[in-house]
């Protein structure tokens, strides 16, 4: 290669790396797609703190967990903070599979749950950091914020130079995007046996003020100690 | 018969081993095996290897022409060779070489002194403190530290002068056998005074970090498991401390901050010790080579894996080993017995990258192929008991510390029994739904000998 064209090679190159977007922002997809719509910039945006809010059994975690995947299917670290040590084992087991890594971090005094956050967003090396309510009670707006209004802006500050999304299940003040979820009413199925739970229930999610998207969740139906196991119809034990 | 006098080859390249794909040197040193059966990795991009011989194949020249040719045909852009009587001679012929941008400095048998004697003390492998008091005392120059007596300087310095003394005068007795990949690099100290707080034992760690971090970079290996032991003052029992760092590593900034929580743990509110302790041991108990990965210029957003295991390293230090966790559900029916994480590995095995990429079997999926996502349970650390109204033995209404809620639906018995043998149980569990939509996980079990049924809430889906 004569070294004119050497030197415009070069020069391609390092435009082409200019070019690489390099500031904090983007967005990451939650997994599921109606609601990326509604999200501002395609999904979860990098650098801010967004704040999931909802009642038990409003399909919070199960979206955090598809949303999860999703964003580890890009090969980044995500770090879970499960301060109350209440998820299921079994259920995640399908993040630690695959490329990119997936941490759960119990810290046996609940207290510790934002030190923990702290410390893995300074690292700068995880892409995504999610922070569960310690409770299992209703987080809503009313609710004891999870994080302390000092403690919310130097997380903020973190995640933005990570560039990470901050997730937190409970309510934070000065959250830049609210999500907040809530139960369909669930219809009893009549067999011959006696009602059961439909297959599916819906969920809402609603995004701030830009309106609010229906999810189906499907009802568990296979009991969580394996799909091995067979659904038992006799009458029960007296 | 006597053997022939020794020389020794040092062969210097550019490359940095943490950065290049040559991590632990296994690339350079196989090169050097075409001059030499003797090769020795001695640092980052440094191979010390046996100069003898040759005398019968082209003498020493022929020998560096080989080793040159090898390096660069194993596709490292330069190479740098001091040949000498001893290693620490050899060495400085080396760096001297690649200072002045030769390729090759031979330094004759017997002329050892002599080269050494106008090079600046940092062409000695000295600790940087002895470096720095000896310049603060006014020796600039190798020769100038030769002219003193030894006894002058181990007076002064001890153990560390001598050796010091030893070098400047070209005697070194280093052999290439000095560590092995098979070896595991441990260092102790005995105290002058048996120690009853930290600071001193912390002093120590240091140093002995130094020495351990400098055989694992001689052999081009990581730490991954490493153990604190103290000699206990007055009796014969020893205090043990795992060190676990999240990945395999030789630094010694971040290997200090996890002893040191280490040891931290041992002590109580006041900062004093259990008991006084006499003498600290650090041993490497497991080593993997190093993994450190290269970062891409083309990619924005590429994120330190170094980082990330320095994190949760010091996450588990102060969290406890159980406190980073993967998922490790384990085959048993049990619903608490089943959930089973397990702190998450330092380094992977094989069977545990397996494992990663082939979930086990009975683990929920995410989402289902319609689109719809699958619920996920939260279980409560201990169950809690509830009042329950059942009709035909189906719960129907539920009364715990929220209040008392009606259950518009309850799916069940699935009935679970085991453990005859050691703690048996006998449950029946229902997926029952209140009328605010909370999707509760309830058992009705059979505990005592009265056998009175009683209710309890297990966890909840989400």
């Amino acid at each position: 290669m004569r070294r004119s064209a050497a030197i415009v090679e070069l020069e391609r190159q390092i435009e082409r790396i200019e070019s690489i977007p390099r500031g904090p922002g983007g967005s990451v997809p939650t997994g599921v797609s109606s609601l990326d719509t509604l999200l501002p910039g395609g999904g979860l945006p990098r650098g801010q703190v967004v704040e999931w809010l909802g009642p038990r059994s409003s399909g919070k975690t199960s979206l955090l967990r598809a949303a999860m995947a999703s964003l580890r299917a890009t090969g980044e670290s995500i770090a879970l903070i499960d301060p109350a040590r209440s998820l299921y084992a079994p259920d995640w087991v399908g993040l630690i599979a695959g490329e990119g890594r997936f941490w759960v971090i119990r810290p046996p005094d609940p207290s510790e749950a934002a030190w923990c956050a702290d410390l893995i967003l300074r690292s700068g090396a995880f892409g995504a950091v999610a922070l569960l309510a310690s409770t299992h009670t209703t987080v809503s707006e009313e609710s004891d914020p999870l994080l302390r209004r000092a403690v919310t802006i130097r997380l903020q500050r973190l995640a933005e130079e990570a560039n990470a999304v901050f997730l937190t299940v409970g309510h934070v003040p000065m959250a830049a995007l609210r999500l907040s979820f809530r139960a369909g009413r669930v219809e009893s199925v009549q067999e011959d046996f006696g009602p059961f739970l439909p297959s599916v229930r819906p969920i809402w999610v609603r995004v701030g003020k830009r309106g609010a998207v229906e999810v189906p969740l499907l009802c568990p139906v296979s009991p969580p100690w394996g799909p091995d196991a067979a659904r038992d119809r006799k009458g029960p034990a007296t | 018969m006597s053997s022939a006098p020794s020389r020794v080859a040092t062969v210097l390249t550019p490359e940095n081993p943490a950065l290049s794909n040559d991590p632990g040197g296994t690339r350079l040193a196989t090169a050097l095996l075409a001059g030499s059966p003797r090769v020795a990795p001695v640092g980052p991009g440094a191979c010390r290897v046996d100069a003898r011989g040759w005398d019968r194949r082209g003498g020493e020249s022929a020998l560096v022409r080989a080793l040159r040719e090898a390096v660069l045909q194993a596709g490292f852009t330069r190479v740098w060779v001091g040949v000498a009587n001893v290693a620490v001679v050899a060495d400085a012929a080396a760096m001297l070489a690649r200072h002045h941008e030769e390729a090759t400095i031979i330094v004759s048998p017997g002329a050892g002194q002599t080269f050494l004697s106008p090079l600046p003390l940092s062409a000695l492998p000295l600790p940087d403190e002895l470096r720095e008091t000896l310049r603060t005392l006014g020796f600039h120059r190798i020769g100038e530290l030769a002219l003193r007596d030894r006894s002058e300087l181990e007076v002064r310095f001890g153990p560390a002068g001598v050796q010091a003394h030893r070098w400047a005068c070209a005697e070194d007795d280093r052999t290439f056998r000095s560590l092995t990949t098979d070896e595991l690099p441990e260092s102790s100290l005995e105290l002058e005074a048996a120690a009853d707080t930290l600071e001193p034992l912390l002093f120590v760690l240091r140093h002995l970090l130094h020495r351990v971090c400098s055989d694992l970079l001689r052999v081009g290996r990581c730490a991954s498991r490493l153990s604190l032991e103290l000699e206990l003052d007055g009796s014969t029992a020893t205090q043990r401390a795992k060190v676990l760092p999240a990945r395999a590593t030789r630094r010694e900034d971040l290997l200090y901050d996890l002893c040191r929580a280490a040891l931290e743990r041992a002590v109580d509110a006041n900062g004093c010790l259990a008991a006084p302790v006499k003498g600290i041991t650090l041993r490497v108990e497991e080593t993997a080579p190093p993994g450190a990965r290269q970062g891409d210029l083309f990619t924005g957003d590429w994120r330190d894996p170094m980082a990330a295991a320095a994190a949760l390293s010091r996450l588990r230090a102060r969290l406890g080993e159980q406190a980073v966790a993967w998922p490790h559900p384990r085959a048993i029916h049990r619903p608490e017995s089943r959930n089973r994480w397990r702190p998450a590995a330092s380094v992977e095995t094989p069977e545990e990258e397996k494992a990663r990429s082939d979930p086990s079997p009975g683990t929920s999926r995410i989402m289902s192929a319609d689109g719809s996502l699958e619920s996920t349970l939260h279980l409560l650390p201990e169950p809690v008991e509830v009042e329950v109204w059942a009709s035909k033995g189906c719960p129907r209404e539920l009364r715990d510390r929220a209040g008392r809620r009606s259950l518009i639906v309850a799916e069940g018995p699935e009935r679970l029994s085991g453990d005859w043998w050691k703690d048996p149980y006998r449950r029946e569990y229902y997926r029952a739904c209140t009328e605010e939509g909370e999707l509760l996980w309830l058992y009705r079990e059979w505990r005592g000998k009265g056998r009175e049924a009683k209710w309890w809430l297990h966890g909840f889906y989400d």
